[in-house]
């Protein structure tokens, strides 16, 4: 990795794979799933959203990812077994699409045991071995340690050549940097192989590692056709009333000899496919839940006691990442520790998608804004200068205190000496203005943000010119 | 000609006072989006020119955007300019 960039990039909290390359990109506005450069998206492709999908395109998709698992079955009906397992342990793994719940995008692939179990059901089965399946997501039904990773994962094998095709054309339209990643093992649809291939692609700038993009339109935090919900729902209502089995396992086996079972359970999953929809990257809290969290935020008491510091950090995390959507991506909100001081900070991106937020990034270099959130009575040197040093030139110099007051006079001429001094700026936003920032989400008649911008040119008028 | 351009200004404070009187009634604390607020600010515009010295607040040129004034807030001001003619 370039140093700069590596430097650039250690102070950037949870960076992703625009900020690495200074591109500006907003979650909302693209068509795919923004990836983290350290960690996983933590949701999954459902095939099904493919298959519900009223775009030809994703119904063909679909279709080509059966085809493609089928012919694995096909593979050991002829006796070609050994081939059948090789492929499917090669499809149960895709690091490059970085979905799913790990920390380090990087996954381990099944074992041979588990491929023979699952190429073992086109054998056992007779539906399947006639027809093969319908869905993927049947196999979590069947084969115990098959969940919504597997699933996510095996798609994205069979359909990489998409994938692969719809990363190219993202990046140059981004105008991402790609580079020649050698030996990448692709999926040819037609001589149901994957083969090894040299092709242009985004890179993982810590590991080197190609990057997939994945259209945000096909993910789920679990699949539609689920594990879980089978296990929950309906089998205790449908097939099970209670004399049954209670074990996962027994239940698996029994769906094996009984298919028609899941047949069932998938045929009502098709007919309901309305309720079926992909889940955000972000959710908005509504404006009813926004006005109850700024309610309990004033009625808070000030301080620890209760924990009620806990309580404010909460909602105005929840609060703020959702006022500031979508015109600020919300990082993470996280803590650090300074003289023994726990402090807790709201880290957003800086996408300058508006020209308030530009000319912050251009006049303070703030490519992440930082709120840090003080449950006090009232804001002191303390607090400000633990802000201050927080505010570097990697970080940018402008940051935004959340508390309850209006700081007294003295603090107030003590942040416009800093900027004076070291043209820093620190405003500070206090419950009067979270209530309108709440009452503006409310009335939509102007954006939440214009009430940090209210503050910013209040402030910058009190400053000395 | 002068006579002409006073009737014009007169006739439109006249109606956005009217206007921002409903709006004020309803909502008085709402913000006043962008769109309302840059034709008030023409109508207050051309009404300093008409007025001169006469106007209400030596320091008020204009609502700035970035204040957020509310419904009430621009009643106020239409009605006090409303008085100077």
């Amino acid at each position: 990795m370039d140093t700069n960039k590596q430097i650039e990039m250690d102070t950037i909290v949870r960076p992703r794979l625009n900020d690495y390359h200074g591109i500006l990109l907003l979650q909302d506005k693209v068509d795919y799933a923004i990836p983290f450069i350290n960690e996983d998206i933590p949701l999954f492709v459902d095939p099904f959203l493919l298959w519900k999908s009223p775009s030809q395109m994703d119904n063909g998709i679909h279709n080509t990812i059966l085809d493609s698992f089928n012919y694995i079955g096909h593979l050991a009906q002829k006796g070609e077994k050994e081939e059948a397992i090789r492929q499917l342990i090669m499809a149960s793994e895709c690091d490059a699409v970085g979905l799913g719940s790990s920390k380090t995008r990087k996954g381990r692939r099944i074992g041979e045991s588990t491929a023979n179990e699952i190429v073992s059901l086109f054998g056992i089965i007779p539906q399947l071995k006639s027809s093969g399946f319908t869905h993927l997501e049947e196999i979590q039904l069947l084969v115990d340690k098959i969940a919504k990773d597997r699933i996510s994962d095996i798609a994205c094998n069979f359909m990489s050549s998409f994938l692969i095709d719809y990363t190219q054309q993202n990046c140059i339209d981004a105008g991402i940097p790609m580079e020649m990643v050698k030996n990448i093992s692709v999926y040819d649809v037609k001589s149901h192989s994957f083969k090894e291939e040299d092709v242009e692609l985004p890179v993982n700038p810590n590991t080197h590692e190609p990057i997939w993009l994945v259209p945000k339109r096909w993910l789920r935090f679990s699949p539609w056709i689920s594990q879980d919900e089978y296990f929950s729902n309906y089998y205790p209502e449908k097939v099970d009333r209670g004399d049954f089995f209670k074990d996962r396992i027994k239940v698996l086996m029994y769906n094996r000899a009984n298919f028609d079972l899941v047949k069932g359970y998938i045929e009502e999953r098709e007919r309901t496919f309305k309720d079926c929809k992909n889940d955000p990257l972000f959710m908005q809290i509504p404006i009813t839940s926004a006005k109850r969290k700024i309610g309990g935020i004033k009625a808070l008491p000030t301080g620890k006691i209760d924990n009620a510091d806990k309580k404010y950090e909460e909602a105005v995390v929840q609060l703020m990442a959702s006022l500031l959507y979508p015109h600020l991506d919300f990082a993470q909100a996280q803590s650090r520790t300074e003289s023994g001081t726990q402090i807790r900070d709201l880290i957003f991106y800086n996408n300058q998608s508006l020209p308030f937020f530009k000319d912050i990034f251009d006049t303070y270099g703030s490519r992440q804004i930082v709120f840090e959130l003080k449950n006090v009575d009232s804001l002191d040197r303390n607090n400000v200068n633990q802000l201050n040093r927080y505010l570097n030139e990697n970080l940018g110099k402008f940051g935004i205190f959340v508390t309850r007051h209006q700081p007294s006079k003295a603090i107030q001429k003590h942040l416009i000496d800093i900027w004076s001094g070291q043209r820093k700026c620190i405003l500070v936003l206090d419950d009067n203005d979270l209530q309108m920032m709440v009452d503006i989400f409310e009335n939509k008649q102007r954006l939440p943000y214009e009430v940090i911008r209210k503050k910013y040119s209040e402030f910058i008028q009190r400053c000395p010119s | 000609m002068k006579k002409d351009k006073t009737e014009q200004v007169l006739g439109l404070i006249r109606t956005l006072k009217f206007e921002f009187h409903e709006l004020s009634s309803k909502k008085p604390n709402d913000q006043v989006n962008t769109f309302k607020l840059k034709y008030v600010n023409q109508a207050i515009k051309a009404a300093n020119e008409v007025l001169k010295e006469n106007k209400p607040y030596n320091e008020f040129e204009e609502f700035k955007e970035e204040d957020l004034p509310t419904n009430s807030d621009v009643l106020m001001i239409l009605s006090l300019y409303l008085n100077a003619f």
